[in-house]
């Protein structure tokens, strides 16, 4: 084994390279800059210019098989899960497009998901760090936001939620017991949106009903986000 | 020689075609894919098992998080595995498995040392010995001559194990137009301790070939397997790999085909 400040050197060089290829593998913006200009490209990974054969050739057939069989791996769960809402953003929206999220920080960070239903923490799936990252970047906690498809995502993640519940699954997900909820438009009291643990939608508009929902153990989707995880130790 | 002939376990709706397989003398043990599914206990069929996961990005400069590495480590101890099969793969940027599946590392110097660094670490933790496989390749190395080189290299310098995935072993061939025989002299032969066997599927590009447990093996890749059960040295498992959901009768013919071939390499079945 190499002394540890050995291996600090060759650890934090291939970080940047992992970085790197992962970028390349998923997101087609880094691929047309990379092609464009692989130095500002290695620049923006802190790499020597050197890296660059270290780096496969992303014009080749090969390449391109796994870039597109990765992404389609990530593409059709995301079709499976929020086909209304993907519906939705191509009709109404370039911003939070699937190319966007592939690019974005969140989709390679798994603290900005839910545990997985196996019990081994955050990541291991992509469907709830889409659904956050889209509640973000299209504002859906916002009085303002298109609340069409606020409706529309969280349906579909609340029904993702609920069949992972009725999985065997981590404690965490108990909390999806019964359903989940939802303000229609953020802000305004009614009405509220239930989606029970049998897939019925109600539209719920008496006050009263509405209070008696987190007292009877629903949960507010709403008040759903990334987990603080506690931390495990890393084999470094 | 006495090879050992099993089929991997990934939930427990293939529970009963596994009993019946391994009442029916047709498999001698699971190779149980872990993480298991959440209250899951195949350890309760009372078969054999030998553990095996694709969740620890082993190649990754971040490093391996103990999520997933408790967790084979209490099952292997557990069923007193005789080694623990790990992909030579990355997840994503993280310790973690940000991305839910493998991705191929870079076969670069660096990913060698930084490899070499995880399986030992990996390994003293296990306590145990570690058998390394390789993903379906796609992109051609960058500076070892292919991945089995860089394979073979890690294996040689950890003095790991290696899992011969021949299904992924000839979709690599495939992909990257190698002739079928490529790659195998760089491994030291008394490091192969298990062979993987499984279906592949042309895309529909129909130029590149992906790993397809729904279906069962070609003819190709049973006659090499037949072939490697023959001459490899140090052989003890050949794991069959379908999916929970595809036939059963697939799986039962499949296994009543293997037997017929290498049953000859078997211990007799108790009955």
């Amino acid at each position: 084994m190499p002394d540890q400040a050995t291996e600090n050197e060759i650890r934090e060089r291939a970080r940047k390279l992992q970085a790197l290829h992962v970028k390349l593998l998923f997101c087609r913006a880094t691929q047309e800059n990379w092609l464009q200009n692989p130095n500002t490209i290695l620049a923006e990974f802190n790499l020597p210019a050197s890296a660059r054969d270290k780096i496969a050739d992303i014009t080749t057939d090969q390449f391109r098989a796994e870039s597109h069989g990765r992404r389609g791996l990530v593409e059709r769960s995301l079709a499976k899960t929020f086909p209304e809402t993907q519906k939705h953003l191509e009709i109404s929206s370039a911003q939070a497009s699937f190319e966007a999220f592939l690019c974005s920080e969140d989709f390679l960070n798994p603290k900005t998901g839910l545990p997985h239903i196996s019990g081994v923490g955050q990541g291991y799936e992509n469907n709830s760090k889409y659904f956050f990252w889209l509640k973000r970047t299209m504002r859906l906690a916002s009085a303002d936001c298109d609340v069409e498809l606020r409706n529309k995502a969280h349906t579909e993640f609340a029904t993702w939620l609920i069949n992972e519940y009725k999985r065997p699954h981590d404690p965490y997900f108990d909390q999806f017991e019964g359903g989940l909820y939802w303000m229609q438009t953020p802000g305004a009291a009614k009405p509220v949106i239930l989606l029970s643990d049998q897939f019925v939608v109600y539209t719920l508009n008496d006050p009263n009903t509405i209070s008696q929902l987190p007292k009877i153990g629903l949960t507010d989707l709403d008040d759903v986000s990334p987990p603080d995880w506690p931390e495990e130790e890393t084999l470094l | 020689m006495t090879l050992r002939v099993g089929a991997r376990w990934d939930d427990p709706v293939q529970d009963d075609r596994i009993k019946a397989a391994y009442r029916r003398g047709l498999i001698d043990y699971i190779e149980v894919n872990y993480p298991i599914p959440f209250g899951s206990q195949p350890h309760a069929l009372d078969i054999p098992v030998l553990a095996h996961t694709s969740s620890n990005p082993t190649c990754s400069a971040e490093g391996i998080n103990l999520n997933i590495a408790r967790r084979i480590k209490e099952a292997a101890d557990e069923t007193d595995s005789p080694w623990i099969g790990e992909h030579l793969s990355w997840l994503g940027t993280a310790p973690t498995g940000s991305l839910g599946y493998q991705i191929n590392p870079l076969f670069t110097e660096e990913f060698a040392a930084v490899t070499a660094m995880n399986i030992r670490r990996l390994r003293d933790y296990y306590a145990r010995p570690v058998a390394l496989e390789l993903g379906p390749i796609y992109i051609h190395s960058t500076e070892y001559e292919s991945e089995m080189h860089f394979l073979a290299a890690i294996a040689n310098d950890v003095d790991a194990k290696v899992i011969l995935d021949v299904t992924h072993w000839q979709i690599g061939n495939r992909n990257l137009e190698r002739p079928t025989d490529y790659g195998l002299s760089a491994i030291d032969p008394e490091r192969i301790v298990e062979l993987h066997i499984a279906g592949m599927r042309l895309g529909s590009d129909k130029r590149f070939w992906h790993d397809a447990h729904d279906l069962l093996p070609n003819e190709e890749v049973v006659s090499m397997v037949v072939k490697l059960v023959e001459e490899l040295p140090a052989l003890e498992a050949l794991t069959f790999e379908h999916n929970p959901t595809a036939p059963e009768d697939d799986f039962f013919k499949f296994l009543e085909e293997m037997d017929k071939h290498v049953g000859s390499y078997r211990a007799p079945v108790a009955a």
